[in-house]
């Protein structure tokens, strides 16, 4: 069994009551000098005050990529104990934010992912992404199975309009013409081996763009807001100034205990940012950082009500580099993995005293020599996505999918969504590896309906090792009604990332041996014995639609019936009418004069 | 005769084998112009793909043809080029065994009448009905709107064989086989279910005894059989095509579809423009005004040309061409293979110049307007937009041209081509 939580911490410590309970008039002095005790404990002995029900752990990760760039990633969980996460467990919560507590049991929420990101997870040069998440806004979540089939998609558009209330994110935009129920790629990430998939809704907003205003709603959901802990480093002006920046928030059910045993429901929340590492040494003159350097200040401290607060730096690929340093120095723990591949972290402890006994501040800073290459090991599996085709009437979508292995098979589920007014033509889906046709072994299709729903593409791949397989898809653009273009409509069309899931070999930097010390990326899945499920975004599409002219309503309306009226006048002039003689020289002089002037012009004799 | 309708057809084949074996062949079939969202040959293939993964093809909104074509080439997909050919040269052989029943007809209809005046002029001649059935064969054989329509595999081209029966076995004075060709061509494209009066007209002439007046009950007695005949056909059909899917999905994606123009991709009608660029409140509004436009012109007709049901026939899918919701050329060539039979009206058109350049020009613009649109981005839809009201308006004019100079002809042929005033001045003739 995998450990992917970290909670043991809690188990061992006494069932110490909490700071926030004392309420005994009565015994005044005995709590006082308690409450006293206890903050005396909570500076030196490490033991901050915490209950037996909920539980908050901050960390983060920082990184040095192959690229030279930097990458940081936090991580908060807010764990919550027992089986049943209902209206009343939501109405006595601590750590937990009640407002997403109550959302989530007012919906039936069984498991929730929220991803916001701007800018594209370069995969070959970045490594794998603690949290994958596709440009732009994603949203999915797992309702209980006691809820009514009939009520899944009302409580969904609902759950989508509450989540963009809190996050500030357009979630509002989804509705049925965006969302799917992926037969695959998307399971449980925590207990439960739910299958029956109409309790599950995906949807993703390519267009959204991820800012200061989704940042600050995000972090008031931690229990020490950006007031104390690792939070305090999440200063938008330094954050929003990088490569990529995405921000995650995943509420699941996990196991109590490391074997398996008891009901946890844990929220976690990610922000993951990949600082440019080139302009970085361009701007300071040297192949390194410091924390004040990333983030705009050092740390002050954990954040009190945390139970474990950690910071790692991951030296494994710098460890051996020319000129390397690491100011203060901390604990390093080393991991060992299947590919005889050692992980070396240094890890700081923001819960020991001694980190910030010889400075006030933690401001850790490390340098290298600039000409080190790092042999990083690059991720077995890349994928990619673009359009083809020329003018606004047909055209294609190409995926790339390369697998890197140099001797393994990888079977990849590709799930694509794409709206209705690209009508897509499977017929034209052709896959292909080395010139050579490599039929999915399944294919799974739902045609879009007109303003409906979308097109849901499913295909199962099996990826011959070291090859690039190729996907491809015809689609046409329809023209829409000139209301329905979004704003900007010579811009186009966003079109939502694929969606590779893969169960990739070695990825695992811990081989499934990590120990507690180890700072795991967050994205598997729970209680899955079998790999490690991995999944990668594409990049999202820009597609131009072919645009009527939005100033001509008025006259559209005018030609077209007038051209209607010609028709329907000429047939009623010739159908009620009939023919008569009538002498001409009763016609009226001009009538004649101007007729005559005709008909000279004819040579037909005049009248 | 039957020689050179052979020729024809060898003709007919060997340009359509040469196109369809050119590169051009491509480029021809996604001419939006030929392929509507309702006859393209891509979603035809597009169903049957859908049919092999086990999803209904009316389970998306691509397909909007009926379950009979997907019958039908479910067995054919690997033969189309061939079932395309052939049914293009029946279609010829069809129009030219009708149009030789048309030009006798109108010879016969000719001779029974006594002619009070000297009108010999603007009579047919039996030289011209001669050769007429073969020039209705060669205007839609060798029209370059059908030989593109062929090759763009374009299911308009079934549509037009089942016209063409149809006509043929009206002709023919059979009644039931008529009744199950009105309902076969009513299923598939559901228009030409307002061809019913027309025929009933046409069949009435020899089969009902007295006046043709609906105090006349031999007459109602016919419609209500011609009429009970036709639904029972068309019921038959609709069952037939429930029991190949075994779902009625079909009826909301092929009526549902053609009524309420749903898809707005560009084509040579008058609606997609419109309702991409009307107000969405009056969308429903001028659905209803554009559909009964459609329809609305059966009736008097009827009441004008009740003596003529064949000339009837052709201003009503004339008619059809134009104004239907997803209008494509391969309507428009079926109609203007017609047009020969009325060669004797050539006297009295009034706009066949400006007509004939309108077509040209926007056979000409069509390509390139779409070209500048699409691809290079130097034009906008109205560009378009406008070359496909051009093209409407001429056919506008040309129908009702043909119309005018029926009744004008008809009134020569009653008072005498040239009408004198007793002094000896000539008369003017206008309508009023």
């Amino acid at each position: 069994m995998r450990k992917s939580y970290l909670c043991s911490r809690c188990s061992l410590c006494a069932p110490a009551p909490g700071l926030h309970r004392v309420n005994y008039f009565g015994k005044m002095e005995q709590w006082a000098l308690f409450v006293f005790l206890s903050l005396l404990l909570t500076r030196f002995l490490d033991v901050t005050g915490r209950r037996t029900d909920e539980a908050f752990h901050e960390q983060l990760l920082l990184k040095p990529l192959p690229s030279g760039d930097l990458l940081a990633s936090f991580r908060f969980d807010i764990e919550w104990r027992g089986q049943a996460f209902d209206q009343g467990t939501a109405a006595h919560l601590r750590l937990f934010p009640q407002v997403l507590a109550r959302t989530l049991t007012s919906h039936a929420v069984r498991e929730l992912h929220i991803s916001l990101a701007q800018g594209w997870w370069r995969g070959p040069a970045w490594g794998e992404h603690p949290d994958p998440a596709p440009p732009g806004a994603q949203l999915w979540a797992w309702f209980h199975s006691s809820l009514p089939k009939s009520q899944v998609n009302e409580k969904w558009q609902s759950l989508a309009g509450a989540m963009s209330g809190l996050l500030c994110a357009s979630f509002n935009f989804i509705d049925k013409t965006n969302t799917i129920a992926p037969a695959f790629g998307f399971r449980p990430m925590g207990i439960g081996n739910e299958t029956d998939v109409s309790y599950l809704r995906y949807a993703s907003l390519p267009r959204e763009i991820v800012c200061t205003e989704n940042l600050t709603p995000w972090k008031k959901l931690l229990p020490c807001d950006s007031k104390a802990g690792l939070a305090t480093l999440l200063a938008g002006g330094k954050l929003f100034n990088s490569m990529y920046y995405s921000l995650g928030l995943h509420f699941r059910p996990v196991p109590m205990r490391p074997d398996g045993a008891g009901w946890s429901w844990q929220l976690t929340q990610t922000l993951t940012v990949v600082f440019d590492g080139f302009v970085r040494s361009k701007l300071t003159g040297s192949h390194g950082w410091t924390l004040s350097s990333l983030f705009g200040r050092p740390l002050d401290g954990p954040c009190p009500i945390a139970s474990q607060s950690r910071l790692f730096v991951d030296i494994t690929d710098i460890e051996q580099a020319p000129g390397f340093s690491l100011h203060p120095a901390g604990t390093t723990v080393t991991e060992a993995s299947g590919m005889d591949r050692k992980y070396s972290y240094v890890l700081y402890n923001l819960l020991q005293p001694s980190t910030f006994v010889q400075m006030r501040r933690l401001n850790p800073s490390i340098n290298w020599d600039a000409d080190w290459d790092m042999q990083s090991q690059r991720p077995w599996l890349h994928v990619e996505r673009f359009l083809t085709g020329v003018g606004l009437h047909h055209g294609g979508i190409s995926s790339l999918l390369h697998n890197r292995h140099p001797n393994r098979s990888l079977t990849v589920h590709h799930q694509d969504t794409l709206p209705w007014f690209l009508r897509v033509y499977s017929h034209t889906l052709t896959v292909t590896t080395a010139g050579k046709a490599n039929p999915p072994s399944y294919v799974g299709y739902h045609p879009a309906r007109d303003r409906e729903r979308p097109h849901q593409l499913e295909l199962l791949l099996t990826l011959p090792p070291a090859t690039i397989t190729r996907v491809d898809i015809q689609f046409e653009r329809a023209l829409l009604t000139w209301t329905e273009y979004p704003p900007d409509a010579n811009h186009g069309v966003h079109i939502c990332a694929a969606v590779v899931t893969a169960v990739l070999p070695d990825s695992d930097p811990c081989d499934g041996l990590c120990s507690e010390n180890s700072p795991v990326s967050f994205y598997r899945p729970l209680v899955r014995n079998t790999g490690l499920l991995s999944r990668l975004y594409t990049q999202t599409l820009l597609v131009s639609l072919p645009t009527p002219d939005f100033s001509m309503p008025y006259n559209v309306v005018c030609l077209t019936c007038t051209v209607v009226a010609i028709g329907f006048g000429s047939f009623h002039n010739i159908l009620t009418r009939s023919f008569r003689t009538r002498d001409p020289s009763q016609a009226s002089g001009i009538v004649r004069h101007l007729a005559n002037l005709i008909r000279r012009w004819r040579g037909v004799p005049l009248i | 005769m039957d020689l050179w309708l052979l020729f024809l057809c060898a003709l007919g084949v060997a340009v359509r084998a040469a196109i369809f074996y050119s590169p051009l062949s491509g480029a021809i079939s996604e001419r939006v112009e030929l392929s509507t969202p309702q006859t393209a040959w891509r979603r035809v293939v597009e169903a049957l793909t859908l049919l092999d993964l086990g999803v209904s093809p009316y389970e998306g909104d691509t397909f909007h043809e009926t379950p009979m074509i997907i019958y039908i080439f479910h067995f054919l997909i690997d033969y189309s080029e061939l079932v395309f050919t052939v049914v293009d040269i029946t279609t010829t052989v069809i129009l030219y065994l009708s149009a030789k029943k048309t030009a006798l007809h109108l010879w016969e209809k000719q001779k029974s009448r006594k002619w009070s005046v000297d009108v010999s002029a603007i009579l047919l001649r039996p030289k011209s009905l001669h050769w007429l059935p073969l020039h209705v064969a060669a205007a839609y054989l060798l029209n370059p709107l059908t030989i593109a329509t062929c090759v763009a595999r374009s299911t308009c081209a079934l549509h037009n064989l089942l016209l063409a029966l149809l006509m043929l076995a009206t002709q023919n004075n059979s009644i039931i086989l008529s009744a199950v060709f009105l309902a076969l061509a009513s299923y598939e494209s559901l228009y030409p279910v307002v061809l019913l009066l027309p025929v009933i007209l046409q069949l009435a002439q020899k089969e009902v005894k007295g006046k043709l007046t609906l105090r006349n009950p031999y007459l109602l007695c016919f419609i209500l059989e011609y009429t009970v005949v036709f639904l029972g056909c068309l019921s038959v059909l609709l069952m037939l095509s429930y029991s190949l899917l075994y779902s009625s999905d079909f009826i909301p994606a092929v009526y549902g579809f053609i009524l309420s123009v749903p898809d707005l991709t560009p084509n040579v009608g008058l609606f997609w423009y419109f309702f991409t660029e009307v107000f969405e409140h009056f969308r429903l509004f001028f659905i209803c005004i554009f559909q009964l436009n459609a329809f609305i012109y059966t009736l008097p007709l009827i009441i004008v040309l009740s003596d003529h049901p064949q000339f009837l026939m052709f201003i009503q899918i004339a008619l059809l061409a134009v104004f239907k919701s997803y209008p494509n050329l391969g309507d428009v060539a079926f109609y203007l293979a017609l047009l020969p039979t009325w060669a004797h009206l050539n006297r009295y058109l009034r706009n066949s110049f400006l007509v004939l350049c309108l077509l040209l020009s926007c056979g000409v613009l069509f390509p390139i307007l779409w070209h500048l649109w699409v691809f290079s981005g130097s034009a906008n839809a109205n560009f378009y937009y406008a070359a496909t009201l051009a093209f409407s308006t001429a056919q506008i004019l040309l129908i009702s041209d043909y119309l005018y100079a029926f009744r004008r002809r008809e009134f020569h042929l009653k008072h005498g081509i040239e009408i004198k005033t007793e002094d000896g001045r000539k008369m003017m003739v206008e309508l009023k």
